[in-house]
């Protein structure tokens, strides 16, 4: 029996290595190892997140108390099989440990995290770990559910076979925690030199592996009964897929139950408050460009942060408790057809909240042409964003009413099928993209299903506060510049010798614009005014509403039903089913097109995304023109 | 394997007692008890076949792994280890395998660079 609490050291001398203590120490392990939780008991709030230079690979770096109070740098790497460098992760991975990654120093210590209750497995990455002589920890995670399943293993044992120090641990109890913190705090000891294999020669690096797992008495924990039970239906070629369709409606339904009366109450109340800073100030072009263009960024971006908060935590409960692999995998059966990834399944479920931390999140998809395609069709997922201009123009243009007495309205009906024209748009669009431009000879679809666990409670919310942050910085950075801008704009007179104080919104840089537009969506019945909504929209593209409550001298406060009327009194029908059709496809939303360039890390993508995105959206909007015309005349 | 062809029913063991573990699925038995040919459908003493063409619940020993999908060794699709296909979904890709107790979701043309032998020993047991 092993004690968690301490580390069980290789008895034989280990040299010193040439630091007195740890300043940088990097945790490596296998994905699914528990690793990201260790790091996040470890560093808790004192984490950020930024780029390696030159790749789109996530640096997930923390903090953490060491000896004598002075701070240790974790650097949480990508997960990786092994140290040959298979992916851009992988590379990044070993960059990182031999000390060449600029801008990141070179560890001095090693946190090894495998599962213990795949050992034997990973004990190949553990010889290459050893091999690079660098002070390393190896931790035995999941040591509650190894044990708890019939597991046993010999740490003691272990530790003289690999000349280094073992340890067993549970992230997700906190168990063993102290052990590691011990050995994050005393000297560093290089691991002794021990018989390791030619790593290359895989039949010889087996027979190590059996070799070293048998003298440390090593024995496999039983297969989860649970696991094989639950898999036994999510997996099962009928009720897999019931299942899927039930879990992601739910997580949709979730968005609009919770999320959305949330969202309205933080609306309220950030008007309110937007009231209140306004009458502090006083009356002016500062005052006008800071409410109208700073306050009302600022809002367009909080607004939604209840409903992606939810979002990512039901995600994320999906996730870690591992029914999220096996939703992929019954995903994959499909979208493989179009030539899509099942791991896009994740990131094109969450754009349904916001596209940039969707296309963020599709770092997890190897294939780069795969992960290219999943990032060109992720804004046509109808963003929350959308769902306020969606709400506008169908309460302005249809009734209330139940469609022939049946449970559904006109209304939901009609937001139905929005979704599905999105949807519609980026499955063609996919198949369209891997038939051609991203055509890829060698598919790649390998998911490894974890074994279904409760999700921890910190960990958890640690992501999804990771995510917020992500969300707020980068959507709203973006959102606020352009926001100030388009505001200072709206001040900005056209004809000279006008001042600053009787400029209107039509008379101004803006109104230009959205006069210089009008000629390109004349033939859908839209004018000028539309003209200057789909300008300020490309901000954020709720800000349609406000503008167009501006153009037609809508009173702020009773904004909803006068708006309705307004709307129908200046569009016909056959516009406003143009115009709906437009923002569900159209590429309204700087934030996004700043994700996709930093993501793609060129112009390229981003252009030709926005370019085809237009292209479609006036193509669609134009018939949907005709075809409501001839309906509805 | 029983008398009958069939898998045996798994019993729950202690870990101290050696005994193979096999999972099987019931739609899996009336797979294995339908043959292919009048003589089994294994009835050569070496039947080496891609991995996508080893029926659901039938086990195997891998036995080459093409360069090509080597990173998948890394995973554990080593040769000498235990393999069977335990879930397939209604188009039948891709399918999930029980590799060595882990189970792994592959595509076919992942699977089919992979070579088992149904009737060869794996290198060590999973106890």
């Amino acid at each position: 029996m092993t004690c968690s609490e301490c580390i069980c050291a290789s008895p034989s001398a280990t040299a010193s290595a040439s630091v007195a203590r740890f300043r940088t120490v990097a945790l490596v392990g296998p994905p699914n190892s528990g690793k990201t939780t260790l790091f996040n008991r470890l560093t808790g709030l004192r984490q950020k997140v930024g780029n390696y230079p030159g790749v789109t690979v996530e640096q997930h770096v923390g903090f953490i108390k060491g000896a004598g109070g002075e701070d240790i740098t974790i650097i949480d790497l990508p997960g990786v099989y092994s140290l040959k460098p298979r992916s851009e992760d992988a590379r990044v991975a070993v960059n990182v440990l031999h000390g060449r990654m600029p801008g990141t120093p070179k560890p001095d210590g090693i946190l090894l995290v495998l599962d213990a209750t795949n050992l034997r497995r990973q004990l190949a990455l553990t010889a290459q770990i050893v091999d690079l002589g660098i002070p390393v920890l190896v931790i035995l995670n999941m040591a509650d559910s190894f044990r708890e399943h019939g597991g046993e293993v010999n740490a003691l044992r272990l530790a003289r076979e690999l000349g280094a120090p073992v340890v067993l641990a549970s992230a997700s109890n906190g168990e063993g925690t102290t052990a590691i913190c011990e050995f994050l705090e005393s000297a560093p000891k290089r691991p002794a030199q021990t018989v390791l294999p030619v790593l290359q020669d895989v039949p010889a690096c087996q027979a190590w592996a059996r070799r070293v797992s048998e003298s440390a008495g090593y024995r496999r924990p039983l297969p989860h009964a649970l696991t094989q039970r639950l898999d036994r239906a999510c997996l099962d070629r009928i009720w897999g897929p019931v299942i899927f369709v039930v879990v992601v409606l739910a997580v949709f339904q979730s968005i609009f139950l919770v999320g959305q009366p949330l969202s309205n109450l933080l609306q309220y109340g950030l008007q309110k408050l937007g009231g209140l800073l306004a009458s502090g100030l006083s009356d002016g072009v500062v005052k006008s460009i800071l409410i109208d263009g700073g306050w009302t960024g600022v809002s367009a971006v909080l607004i939604f942060l209840p409903q992606i908060m939810f979002l990512f935590l039901v995600i994320g409960i999906l996730e870690d408790s591992g029914y999220l692999a096996r939703a992929a995998v019954l995903a994959d059966q499909t979208m493989g057809k179009v030539g899509l990834n099942g791991k896009a399944f994740i990131p094109l479920l969450s754009a349904y909240a916001c596209a940039v931390p969707a296309i963020m999140a599709t770092r997890t998809i190897e294939s780069r042409r795969d992960r290219l395609a999943t990032i060109l069709i992720a804004p046509f997922m109808t963003c929350s964003a959308r769902l306020p201009v969606y709400t506008m123009i169908i309460a302005a243009f249809l009734p209330d009413r139940r469609i022939a007495g049946v449970l559904f309205g006109w209304r939901a009906a009609a937001m139905l099928g929005l979704y599905l024209l999105g949807f519609a748009i980026a499955v063609l669009t996919a198949w369209l993209l891997k038939a051609s431009v991203l055509k890829s000879r060698d598919t790649h679809f390998v998911m490894e299903l974890p074994p279904y666990r409760w999700p921890t409670p910190m960990s958890l919310g640690l992501r999804v506060i990771d995510r917020a942050k992500a969300f707020v910085f980068r959507a709203g950075t973006v959102i606020l510049v352009v926001s100030l801008i388009l505001a200072a704009l709206a001040h900005v007179p056209f004809h000279r010798g006008e001042s600053a104080e009787s400029v209107t919104l039509q008379n101004s840089a803006i109104g230009a614009l959205g006069r210089l537009v009008e000629p390109t969506i004349a033939p859908l019945g839209l004018d000028w005014r539309i003209g200057i909504g789909l300008v300020t929209s490309l901000a954020a593209r709720e800000t349609i509403i406000g503008t167009l409550g501006t153009l037609y001298g809508v009173d702020r406060g009773s904004h909803n039903l006068a708006l309705q009327q307004a709307l129908r009194r200046e569009l016909t029908p056959a516009s406003a089913v143009a115009l709906v059709i437009f923002f569900a496809l159209a590429m309204q939303c700087i934030s996004t097109i700043a994700v996709v360039r930093r993501e793609t890390n060129s112009w390229k993508w981003a252009t030709l995304q926005f370019v085809y995105m237009g292209v479609v959206a006036y193509a669609a909007a134009y018939a949907g023109y005709l075809v409501a015309r001839w309906l509805f005349g | 394997m029983n008398l009958n062809g069939n898998f045996a029913r798994p019993r729950n063991t202690l870990p101290n007692k050696k005994s193979r573990t096999l999972r099987v699925h019931s739609l899996l038995v009336q797979e294995l008890t339908a043959p292919a040919s009048p003589q089994g459908l294994f009835a050569g003493e070496d039947e080496v076949l891609p991995l996508c063409d080893l029926p659901l619940g039938r086990s195997a020993v891998i036995t080459t792994v093409a360069p090509c999908v080597a990173a998948l060794m890394d995973l554990g699709f080593i040769p000498g280890t235990r393999v069977t296909p335990t879930y397939s979904g209604p188009g039948g890709d891709p399918r999930v395998y029980d590799l060595d107790g882990s189970p792994v979701a592959l595509r076919r043309d992942s699977a089919q660079h992979i070579s088992v032998n149904v009737h060869s020993e794996p290198v060590e047991e999973n106890e």
